[in-house]
């Protein structure tokens, strides 16, 4: 009996076989065609060329050219965008913001989801694009589909329909010169978020110590690195004691040279120039790119976190630990950690943000900055889109002011912002993980938060959680690493991306293996001559020229 | 099972070396187990060995706060089960004709599946051609994409051709029975042990498969079971990755919370359908089968 | 006439050829007609030219390949680190199946058989936090012991060499019941005949597994031994790269994670393509290799 049900369920499964397999074997015929592929490339092309016509007469027929909204008639556009992360964002139709903007704008999205970096290249790399996208596309994958003749530079439409963009472009040529191509041209447009302080930079982690603990043991806050030595050591001695607890970790750093939770702040604080530069460089005085982790002023900071390291003030765990277990060891709830670099301080009172430490070597000490104004790729153009001018005064409508802020802190709708009597916008206390669900596009958008068009405006609610935190970051304000010594934001040529990729790969994984094995073996003054060998048969300073060539190239543009 | 002497030693050895066995995999598992049910600040302190610390369900909660699960279960179902069916059709009659001696070219042909495991045109073409079959993003895509596995292939192949006697095939075509009435009447009854592994080779297979949704589907909607728990979980790496180490770390301390339930969840329902599968293996079914 | 003999033997076969069809179908769609894909790694690819137009540069990803720094380390690292995950993790499967092929309580027998298969669905992302967990420095099971034993606590977690370790046991542990349901089953198709008759011959359980288990199962354990040594170069990215930390890079980069990290920065997809095919040639170099010395040896092969 059994057997006969598995033989007819076989011969079913044939019998679809034989249907798929005729199916199939219609597309058999490109195994032989590889030429096929090529012309109908050759083909889209031309016809995303034809569209481009067709759109301008198709698109000024239903444009309003002022007003809204955008479009006389509902029109819909396929919008690219990347998965949100389902912990952390809602999903990108549902977001209030969202809704409102196409309520406004008259145009309908039709998401198109890619769930991460991969699936995005294959989307360039098969041409197959949607209408416009958000945060989708890296600068070599726009600048290649720019050279393909895939994307409508927006810069052309920019005066007569995005005027905000315009203005922004015309009174910061420094950002402009960030988002403008070799060619030109401006291809997709970025974010702006300017936090930037008076030296032209804005900041990073802040440094955070338990306050709770040091009042239990009578100590000051420390404000000099051999306080802060005696703080920790305190801190382990009285494991065990009051809220200390038994497992207590005194510092935690993640690793040395990360950009998140490192020890950069630290190094920072012997006057030592580090960034957060992705490709670990500053600037000097004299305009010359340096390597930040081949200075010989690291030694002592470096000398220092070994100390700590040595004495088990910095468990040795800080150089193996995963992004998860950085996280779940600062943030516990069991306040195990007594000082710590992060993004934001605690909200649970439990750490206090602390000022800059001073070496005593004379010099004075530093706080990373970062020239982080721009953020590319937010808002780009496809040939495939119909409603080209439609497309550029959505961009437009979402750098107004009102937009561009709702878009970043949520709706003013009296819970995350409010406008008020004179037309400032206010950012409400509320919990600081809500509004991200709700309307959190945040930077995924080409919101334009610039100085002029929100930031000047920005105030916070009266002892919210949001004001007391950007009160708490002023400390760091006298000591932040200016604009002018920070590596600008750039892209990169052709020629040299993919050298300097190369190079930075191996380079980077040296410094990242010898301070870690420093760190833990010790071997400071031994090894550092044989350290910068290794750096240089590497090829350290073809790196640095590499990056020299690309940054004057590129300020040449602003000038 | 009849024991002697000699053999007692043995038995008694073998029994000490299934248990080591045993607990070897026993204890990381009910690791996993507890942990599910600790807080996970206690597991990364490394407090949860022996029974569960902070006990609470907050991971549980945080999870089913989440409604895409339940249409991640519905389509990893689906996807499993069609994607199961179109495997079995296209690599175990393919097997079972490869493991036929006198098939001609029989050579040749092996050599043409075995070069797709080491030649591959790589993500891009695939993706040209899936798209230019207008498969992008759809249902038939999730299925079909790794029809035919080549290293399944072989594996049966061999099962095939060491198990099934020439002799069989001999005496049922004098018999007058054709080859496609050797293949399902015969062979078939004869590789259960076999069908079974394969089915739950290939279910597995796609159970686990979050690739095929991460490039071709581009509607989070449909995301089967796998792909769902992936963004749930790697959302503090893509965080971090990013150099925000956001405000939003209550979700992010809730999602460590989760990883422990997930597989939990995630792997029960292979877990269950595996004592199924195990029926199969059964001795001596072959040998019965060809004396009557 | 030899044409026609051939034809008539073709046609005598026609119902095998079906049986064939759909899994020729798939593969020629699926697999065939995308290889022009491999052309990219011998140029310099651009979407808008694709493949026929863009610039070729003949070798030169390969020459960048070799010419790297880290091509020195990272292929030793990863031909270690599979050759060690395969030294140690093939035999065991084996010698699991043949252990509860002779427990005699059925009931025993299953309860092991489905625990040691349930870590196989334990994501790489969980495995690799129970590692930390158990081998932690500070918290870790193993050092907690060891410390109140009065030993030192070891620093498993960064050291180059426990990596391996590290590595390729968690490994064993997580594949070796699904590995050895293969054979299990095909134990279950020894004939019980030739049991009983050793057993009344008066063999023992140890013989009666030399003479007529292994031989049984033999040709599935060479198929299988072969289609790994086809796997040498492919370690998996995932595991390597989530265990991976600054103090055990050493033994830790293998070619899989440095092309990520490489392309993190810059993709190309000239490289990565020459990378792979430059892997896929090695491998096939080796499957064919042991084939053949299998082939001298037991006359089994896959090819």
């Amino acid at each position: 009996m059994k057997r006969k049900i598995m033989a007819l369920l076989m011969a079913a499964a044939m019998g679809a076989s034989m249907v798929l397999s005729a199916c199939s074997s219609g597309g058999e015929t490109t195994q032989t065609t590889t030429a096929a592929a090529k012309e109908t490339a050759a083909e889209t092309k031309n016809t995303a060329g034809e569209s481009k016509a067709e759109g301008e007469t198709a698109g000024s027929g239903l444009l309003n050219e002022t007003g809204y909204p955008i479009v006389n008639e509902p029109i819909t556009l396929k919008v690219g965008v990347k998965a949100g992360s389902a912990a952390l964002d809602g999903p990108w139709a549902d977001y209030d913001w969202i809704k409102a903007l196409q309520e406004q704008s008259g145009i309908n999205f039709e998401f198109v989801e890619y769930a991460d970096n991969e699936a995005v290249s294959l989307m360039f790399a098969s041409r197959d694009y949607p209408d416009i996208s958000f945060d989708v596309g890296n600068d070599k994958q726009i600048k290649e589909a720019a050279e393909g003749g895939d994307l409508y530079a927006i810069d052309e439409y920019m005066e007569q329909y995005a005027p905000n963009w315009y203005k922004y472009f015309q009174d910061n040529p420094r950002s402009k010169a960030t988002v403008t191509s070799a060619d030109g041209h401006i291809y997709s447009l970025p974010a702006v978020w300017d936090e930037t302080k008076e030296s032209g930079s804005s900041m990073r982690d802040v440094f955070v110590i338990a306050t709770p603990w040091l009042d239990e043991l009578g100590l000051e806050i420390p404000t000099t690195t051999n306080e802060f030595y005696e703080v920790l050591k305190a801190f382990k001695e009285h494991a065990g004691e009051g809220s200390i607890p038994e497992n207590v970790i005194p510092l935690y750093i993640y690793g040395i040279t990360n950009n998140v939770g490192g020890a950069l702040d630290l190094i920072n604080f012997f006057g030592v120039r580090v960034s957060s530069h992705r490709y670990c460089v500053t600037m000097d005085d004299n305009e010359k790119v340096e390597f930040n982790f081949a200075n010989e002023d690291i030694k002592e900071p470096l000398k220092y976190i070994r100390k700590l390291v040595e004495e088990g003030l910095v468990p040795v765990e800080c150089f193996t630990d995963s992004n998860d277990e950085y996280l779940a060891k600062i943030k516990s709830a069991d306040n195990y950690v007594g000082a710590c670099f992060s993004g934001v301080n605690r909200d649970d009172g439990a750490t206090t943000v602390i000022g800059v430490l001073d070496s005593e070597n004379g010099k004075k000490p530093m706080k990373r900055g970062i020239e982080a104004v721009v953020t590319r790729n937010r808002f780009t153009i496809y040939k495939n889109c119909e409603y080209p001018e439609a497309a550029v005064r959505l961009a437009n409508l979402i750098a107004e002011p009102e937009w561009s802020i709702q878009g970043y802190f949520g709706m003013f709708d009296g819970h995350f912002m409010e406008k008020t009597s004179d037309g400032k916008f206010m950012r409400l206390g509320y919990p600081m993980d809500e509004q991200r669900k709700s309307s959190g596009v945040v930077t995924r958008v080409s919101l334009l938060c610039s100085k002029e068009n929100v930031m000047n405006n920005l105030v916070f609610e009266e002892g919210s959680n949001w004001g007391e935190q950007m009160k708490e970051r002023e400390i760091y304000d006298d000591y932040l690493i200016p604009g002018k010594n920070c590596y600008p934001n750039i892209m990169f040529s052709d020629k040299n991306a993919s050298r300097i990729s190369e190079l930075y790969t191996d380079i980077k994984s040296c410094v990242d293996t010898t301070f870690a094995d420093w760190m833990i073996n010790g071997g400071i003054d031994e090894g550092w001559d044989a350290y910068i060998a290794q750096l240089k048969d590497y090829g350290l300073e073809e790196f640095l020229s590499l990056l020299q060539e690309e940054r004057d190239s590129a300020m040449a543009l602003v000038q | 099972m009849r024991i002697f002497g000699k053999d007692r030693v043995f038995v008694f050895l073998n029994y000490i070396l299934a248990t080591v066995f045993l607990l070897i995999a026993l204890y990381p598992l009910y690791f996993v187990v507890i942990a599910s049910f600790s807080s996970a600040d206690a597991v990364v302190q490394g407090k949860v060995l022996l029974y569960p610390q902070g006990i609470t369900l907050s991971g549980y909660k945080a999870m089913l706060e989440h409604t895409e699960i339940w249409s991640g279960y519905y389509y990893a179902i689906l996807y499993t089960i069609v994607g199961t069916i179109i495997n079995l059709i296209c690599t175990i009659p393919a097997a079972y004709a490869l493991s036929r001696r006198t098939l001609p070219f029989r050579w040749g042909i092996n050599l043409y599946f075995m070069i797709t495991m080491f030649l591959s045109g790589g993500l891009i073409p695939l993706y040209l051609l899936i798209n230019r079959l207008k498969l992008v993003n759809t249902f038939t895509i999730m299925v079909l994409l790794g029809a035919v596995n080549v290293w399944n292939m072989i594996v049966c192949r061999t099962f095939f051709s060491t198990n099934i006697p020439e002799e069989l095939i001999d005496a049922a075509k004098i018999d007058g029975s054709s080859e496609l009435g050797i293949f399902f009447r015969i062979v078939l009854p004869l590789s259960k042990a076999i069908l079974a592994v394969m089915i739950l080779y290939f279910a597995v297979g796609h159970w686990n498969d979050y690739r095929t949704s991460l490039i071709y589907l581009r509607n989070t909607g449909k995301w089967p079971l796998q792909m769902v728990l992936r963004n749930l979980l790697l959302s503090t790496q893509m965080e971090i990755a990013q150099g925000n180490e956001t405000s939003a770390v209550d979700q992010l301390l809730k999602i460590q919370s989760m990883k422990y339930g997930v597989i939990i969840a995630s792997s029960f329902p292979v877990l269950v359908i595996y004592p199924f599968i195990q029926k199969y293996f059964v001795k001596g079914v072959m040998i019965g089968a060809v004396k009557g | 006439m030899r044409n026609k003999k051939m034809l008539l033997r073709i046609k005598k076969h026609w119902q095998l050829y079906l049986l064939l069809l759909p899994a020729v179908l798939y593969v020629a769609v699926f697999d065939y007609a995308p290889m022009y894909g491999l052309l990219g790694a011998f140029e310099n690819f651009k979407p808008y030219l694709g493949y026929l137009r863009s610039e070729w540069v003949g070798f030169l990803h390969f020459e960048r390949f070799f010419s790297t720094n880290a091509f020195a380390k990272i292929v030793p690292n990863t031909i270690k680190l599979s050759v060690y995950s395969l030294v140690a993790g093939f035999p065991i499967p084996i010698i699991l199946a043949l252990c509860l092929n002779y427990v005699p309580s059925v009931k025993f027998k299953k309860l092991v058989q489905n625990i040691t298969y349930a870590p196989h669905f334990i994501s790489v992302v969980v495995l690799v936090s129970m590692v930390n967990v158990f081998f932690g420095t500070n918290n870790g099971l193993i050092n907690g012991i060891r410390d109140s034993l009065g030993m030192d606590r070891i620093l498993f977690i960064g050291d180059p060499d426990i990596f391996r370790h590290l590595y390729v046991w968690s490994g064993v542990w997580q594949g070796m019941g699904w590995g050895s349901i293969i054979y299990i089953s095909a134990l279950s198709s020894v004939d019980p005949g030739l049991h009983e008759s050793a057993i009344v011959d008066g063999a023992s359980i140890l013989q009666r597994i030399r003479y007529i288990d292994i031989p049984t199962i033999v040709p599935v354990i060479v198929t299988l031994l072969i289609l790994d040594a086809g796997k040498v170069m492919s370690v998996g990215f995932d595991k390597v790269f989530l265990m991976q930390n600054s103090l055990n890079l050493s033994a830790s980069e293998v070619i899989a994670t440095y092309v990520y990290k490489r392309g993190l920065l810059n993709a190309e997809y000239g490289y990565s393509t020459a990378v792979g095919l430059f892997n896929s040639v090695i491998n096939l170099i080796l499957l064919i290799t042991v084939n053949q010395i299998s082939k001298k040896v037991s006359d089994i092969g896959i090819l």
